[in-house]
């Protein structure tokens, strides 16, 4: 079992280093902020942008170096001049939005946020995946079931910008009709607020609570559908119909018997979901303006911001790798057939 | 409009005493935004109770706090540090200077012209906010840090030199400080010339040797980028803030200026995209925004909303559509004179400003607006705008351009195909692309609409990748700089590279006086000049909105201001019962 | 997801072994009733987005003499837009460069994730290593992002065709998966051998013999790529990443529509969202009933 994690995660190195690698030629070949900054420049003051400035910016962004030099530095740090990039030296490079930005800092308060929002949402989607797939495969091909299975379909087949949007402004008139500012519409919490974890998190119910049921209901149909054909299978399976032989009651086999055992593929998949959410949250992030990553990205990507956009790469890829071996353990664990050598 | 005409007089008496809280009397209407046709800068204006708090929604992010630096050049940070920045002043939206009454006692006096010499008479108690006293050493900071001399500031990288490397030298005595010009300097616009931004006391505190080793002023500039500046010498000082994020300001005791100040807490937050600002602002959650677009249908949304205020008007910026002389089509002039002639401007405008400035106008000069003390149309007897098919095809005709089988075909035969370029998510400058692109089919040219992605307008602009392009120029009160940088030779925002030897020598002339209405009549001959050669065609000042809960006062829009509705922040309060 | 067709199926798998297989997978499709009744509307769908702009009166684009935000009638069913659009025409307009988009990207990543998965499951050893590789890389990039930037670098217009590209450059891994799978088995059983013996080439087997046997999955991956795509074209549009004006799709009519969802105009929020529930709903049902008609052992669970 170890020597299966560490094996994993000595592959997980290459991987990500060839998406960093992709990504950074993507992304870095065919933008080029210095010019449009100093475009923006000349637009707001009206005057002339002198030229040791522009070789100044270019320098403190490094755009003065060519893009596998530019890699490399990203990597490692080795010559750099400002001493604020080389992710071996825990350094992430500068953001063309402005020195001020730190984004080590930002990616790491954006985590928190993003999983905030996610793990509430996944939590909850998965909660309602089980329910909605136990009943739907014990009324196997009843009216409820038909009706789950259509709802499922229907929710899988909603683009999430168009509910979010749609519960957003719902949100807005219900505020009206009560009169009383109960959801919050932008953020992820009142402006400045600090507190401990637990303030934080109770100062954030009126902004958390539209998203997180955006979140959860895209994200459910899938795994209830998974969880309908696991139950359906555990239920065919012979040892649930020797229980019932025995004559153990409907209710006992279904908890004991049914149940747990249909559980555990969904309990494997619960990290793989958490972490496929935390990259997929970006559209929910952007229209109830939670300062995530994933819109911290999308600003970034709009923006050529290269750095930016490969520490989100880097930090996703982990978040979604580590996702798919905590899966990969826990169904170890909770499968005895399978083994790991 | 008899409503408005009322308003217009009533607010005329208000605005000398804007600060006694006028507009209370009865029927007057200059209590609200819609007195901001007649009376832009006593509008809304209104008795101010005690206490109150405001947040104020921005709708773009910012990476800096230090302003001098190119990256700091951005007009969120400059709205974001409104309450506590040492601007020198600004212009009111009736576009009357005001000098910051914080740090200034009275306007700046020219002593002497020749090197130009500016003396400065500090306002008794100009202060940081912190105990420290504005001096001298706070100006050559300023300077030092734009001055874009290495043996000065190594490495720096300030957003604009034209003032700094202009310096000589600058001497104080208490609150006299003397600023003392190179003989190459000659602005109009010395009145108006930013002085300070940083304090140098700070600097020194921190350990930096700035006034002697250049790399320890860089240092210093740097630790101002990355630092929440917490002195203050405005009516507000930060409590809490984080970069692009959010502001949050309490009361600045310590301020010298005189108005009194009713806000405990102001609060700038950024609220990204106009349709979220007006959502929220519908919901509460904000007090109001002003901006910079507006679209018809968050006016729809603002129209069914209650306890709200809206105005729509001509903003900080212009629309206007350039052609490339490097076009092999479009280096004749004549040929540019025609296009020009074929765009029907004001059918433009009525598809597309007009949806949400019913009062909009026609732009008839690129550097003064309507209705400016300095306007003067010299578009309109060219003919140029007016969508006159006829006389744009007889001038072609004239100079043996030939109309074939509904192909217009140069001297040389040639079928004549353009480009027409905009920013994508642009929807006006879009249909302004269509509806040129039809006006110009009736001329046998066949146009080819080409979207820019939104980060990359200063790329294509910078290579000259287009035939026509259709952006927006900053339309601020200062003008001395603009026309050189527009259009002289060689300049680097001279994007389609005209090249006029007359136009050159017009705009040499307009930075060669220290009066401010004769520079502006020499800037208006480099304009008409511009017209003449048929460069750039504008259409209107790009409408904006403000938008404001009505518990609030003496809140409008400014124009003339890069901290646009926020730069009376000490005047803003909540409304008397 | 298990079938929500009729038990009856059962009997019918055990005793129709000598009809031709797409014979017996027809019959089981159009006994799946919700994946018949999606498949007529799928159908309804595309010939009103390919055939509805010949027999409407308006085109997607601006005319003057059309009001501006007029609500639904007889004269517009669909209401007008702000600058004088005829609704209705424009839905046709972006249906119909949604539907290219998806098509497109369907048959795009199917043909590329079949060959790389087949070659893949084919050749096994240090190919397989490497090409498994890669597609963890895909993996691991997150999708949104890529195409975004791709999309933001096309340096004028972004077109359906566009946008096509790119999500099919990136919607293939999937299907390169399941395949690969399904080869892997394949590659052992006898008419593999055969081929081999009888002297065909690895191309021949690869293209003959391994794709053919893998249809069901490559059929049930085609409906959910079209879902997949016509999702994603629509969420990059709205994010301004997608396809530009002046081409439109789906997802650029809701984002211009706003937050108009509870005013006047609601008209233009809620017809482009049905519309894009509509498509994906459909095709969702479609792929179910292709699965089980194809999967025989599905329908054989014992109850």
């Amino acid at each position: 079992m170890v020597v299966f994690i560490i094996r994993r995660t000595l592959l997980m190195i290459p991987v990500l280093l060839g998406a960093t690698i992709l990504c950074f030629v993507l992304v870095d070949a065919v933008n080029d902020p210095v010019q449009d900054m100093v475009f923006e420049i000349q637009q707001s003051t009206g005057e002339p942008v002198p030229q040791s400035t522009v070789d100044a910016l270019e320098a403190s962004l490094y755009y003065d170096r060519s893009i596998p030099e530019r890699y490399w530095l990203w990597l490692t740090g080795i010559g750099d001049t400002n001493g604020d990039i080389g992710l071996l030296k825990g350094e992430w490079g500068p953001s063309i939005e402005g020195s001020a930005m730190d984004i080590g800092y930002e990616i790491s308060t954006r985590f928190w946020i993003t999983l905030r929002l996610v793990l509430f949402a996944t939590l909850a989607s998965i909660g309602l995946a089980i329910l909605s797939g136990v009943v739907s495969a014990v009324k196997q091909y009843s009216r409820t079931d038909y009706t789950l299975t259509f709802l499922g379909f229907l929710f899988l087949a909603m683009p999430v910008f168009w509910l979010g949007s749609l519960f957003k402004e719902g949100a807005v008139q219900l505020n009206k009709l009560l009169g009383s500012t109960i959801f919050q519409t932008y953020g992820s919490g009142s402006t400045g607020f600090q507190g401990n974890g637990w303030e934080v998190f109770l100062n954030s119910i009126p902004y958390l609570i539209v998203p997180t049921l955006v979140l959860m209901l895209g994200g459910y149909a899938a795994i209830s559908r998974y969880q309908r054909a696991s139950m359906l299978e555990v239920m065919n399976s012979d040892y649930v119909r020797l229980a019932r032989a025995k004559g153990v009651r409907n209710r006992t086999v279904m908890r004991r018997h049914a149940l747990r055992t249909a559980l555990i593929p969904v309990a494997t998949f619960a990290p793989l979901a958490l972490s496929g959410a935390m990259g997929g949250a970006m559209v929910t992030e952007s229209i109830f303006g939670w300062r995530g990553l994933g819109v911290y990205s999308l600003d970034a990507i709009r923006a050529g911001d290269t750095f930016v956009v490969m520490a989100y790469v880097l930090i996703s890829g982990l978040v979604v790798l580590v996702g798919v071996l905590i899966s990969d353990i826990l169904y170890g664990v909770l499968d005895p057939r399978i083994r790991y050598e | 409009m008899k409503r408005h005409h009322t308003a217009a007089v009533a607010a005329l008496a208000c605005t000398a005493l804007v600060l006694a809280g006028c507009g209370q009397d009865g029927e007057s209407d200059s209590a609200s935004l819609e007195a901001c046709l007649t009376d832009p800068a006593g509008c809304n204006s209104g008795e101010r109770a005690d206490g109150g708090e405001v947040t104020w929604a921005l709708d773009g992010s910012w990476g800096t706090w230090n302003q001098n630096t190119s990256e700091g050049n951005n007009a969120y940070v400059s709205a974001a540090l409104v309450g506590m920045w040492p601007y020198t002043g600004q212009f009111d939206p009736g576009g009357e200077y005001l000098f910051n009454e914080g740090i200034l006692a009275s306007a700046p006096e020219l002593v002497k012209e020749d090197p130009v010499t500016v003396e400065y008479t500090l306002q008794d108690g100009a202060n940081w906010g912190d105990g420290t006293d504005i001096t001298v050493d706070d100006f050559i900071y300023h300077w030092y840090a734009t001055s874009g001399d290495e043996s000065r500031c190594e490495g720096c990288d300030p957003a604009n030199i034209t003032r700094g490397s202009q310096v000589e030298s600058i001497t104080g005595d208490g609150a006299q400080v003397t600023v003392t010009y190179k003989d190459t300097y000659h602005s109009a616009e010395w009145q108006y010339e930013e002085i300070l931004s940083s304090p140098a006391h700070v600097a020194e505190a921190e350990g930096f040797d700035w006034q002697n080793d250049p790399a320890d002023m860089k240092a210093a500039e740097d630790f101002f980028s990355t630092t929440v500046p917490t002195w203050s010498t405005g009516p507000f000082k930060i409590d809490d803030a984080k970069v692009g994020e959010h502001v949050i300001y309490v009361p600045n005791d310590d301020w010298a200026g005189e108005t009194e100040v009713t806000l405990d807490k102001v609060t700038f937050r950024v609220i990204d995209g106009l349709e979220n600002i007006v959502t929220a602002l519908r919901n509460g959650e904000i007090d109001g925004a002003s901006p910079f677009s507006v679209t018809a249908e968050t006016i729809t949304q603002l129209q069914g909303a209650e306890g709200l205020e809206y105005a729509v008007a001509g903003g900080p910026s212009f629309e206007h559509i350039d052609l490339n002389t490097k076009n092999e089509f479009l280096e004749d002039p004549v040929l540019r004179q025609a296009i020009f002639t074929a765009i029907d401007i004001e059918n433009i405008i009525a598809r597309t400003y007009a949806y949400v400035q019913s009062d909009i106008e026609r732009k008839g000069n690129h550097l003064f607006r309507n209705g400016s003390d300095y306007y003067t149309d010299y578009l309109s007897a060219t003919g140029q705008g007016t969508g006159d098919v006829e006389l744009a095809y007889d001038l072609l005709e004239e100079a043996g351009y030939e109309l074939d089988a509904g192909v217009l075909r140069d001297p040389d035969g040639k079928a004549v195909e353009l480009d027409f370029r905009y920013s994508e998510s642009k929807e006006n400058r879009r249909i302004t692309g269509e509806l040129v692109q039809a006006n110009l089919a009736d001329l046998g040219i066949k146009v080819e609409l080409e979207s820019i992605p939104d980060a990359d307008l200063g790329t294509v602009l910078g290579e000259g990748d287009f035939d026509m392009i259709d952006f927006g120029w900053s339309s601020e009160p200062t003008f001395v700089a603009a026309a050189s940088q527009y259009w002289e030779t060689g300049s680097g925002s001279n994007f389609g590279a005209l090249s006029d030897p007359d136009l050159d020598a017009l705009i040499a002339e307009v930075n060669g006086t220290l009066d401010i209405d004769e520079a502006a009549v020499r800037a208006n001959a480099a304009v008409e000049q511009v017209v003449q050669n048929a460069y750039s065609l504008p259409i209107v000042d790009t409408p904006v909105a403000v938008m404001v809960s009505d518990r609030l006062v003496n809140v409008r829009d400014n124009w003339a201001s890069q901290q646009r509705a926020a730069y009376n922040i000490a005047e803003w309060g909540v409304a008397a019962e | 997801m298990s079938n929500t067709a009729s038990p009856r199926l059962d009997a019918e798998a055990l005793t129709s072994k000598e009809r031709g297989q797409w014979e017996m997978v027809g019959r089981r499709f159009f006994r799946h009733r919700a994946a018949v009744v999606s498949l007529v509307i799928f159908l309804l769908i595309v010939l009103f987005a390919y055939l509805g702009p010949f027999l409407w009166k308006w085109d997607y684009k601006i005319h003057s003499e059309i009001p501006s935000w007029a609500a639904p009638s007889l004269e517009h069913p669909f209401g007008t837009d702000k600058a004088g659009r005829d609704m209705l025409g424009a839905m046709m307009q972006a249906t119909k460069q949604s539907l290219n988009v998806s098509l497109v990207v369907a048959i795009g990543s199917t043909v590329l994730g079949a060959l790389y998965g087949a070659v893949a499951g084919f050749y096994r050893g240090w190919v397989d290593s490497v090409m498994m590789r890669f597609l963890d890389i895909m993996f691991v990039i997150p999708f949104l992002v890529i195409t975004g930037a791709i999309a933001g670098a096309i340096d004028s217009s972004v077109r359906w065709y566009h946008m096509a590209f790119i999500l099919a450059i990136f919607g293939w891994t999937s299907i390169a998966r399941a395949v690969r799978a399904e080869v892997l088995s394949l590659r052992e059983k006898e008419f593999i051998e055969a081929a081999r013996s009888a002297g065909g080439s690895d191309w021949h087997i690869i293209v003959k013999h391994l794709i053919p046997n893998t249809m069901s999955v490559i059929i049930v991956s085609v409906t959910l790529q079209i879902a997949f795509a016509i999702l994603s074209e629509t969420t990059l549009s709205f994010l301004g990443l997608g396809i530009q004006s002046p081409d439109t799709s789906l997802g650029l009519l809701i984002e211009a529509a706003g937050a108009s969802a509870f005013n006047e105009h609601w008209y233009l929020f809620y017809i482009p969202g049905l519309m894009i529930i509509l498509i994906a709903l459909t095709i969702n049902f479609i792929g179910d009933g292709l699965r089980d008609a194809m999967d025989p052992r599905q329908t054989m669970v014992r109850r």
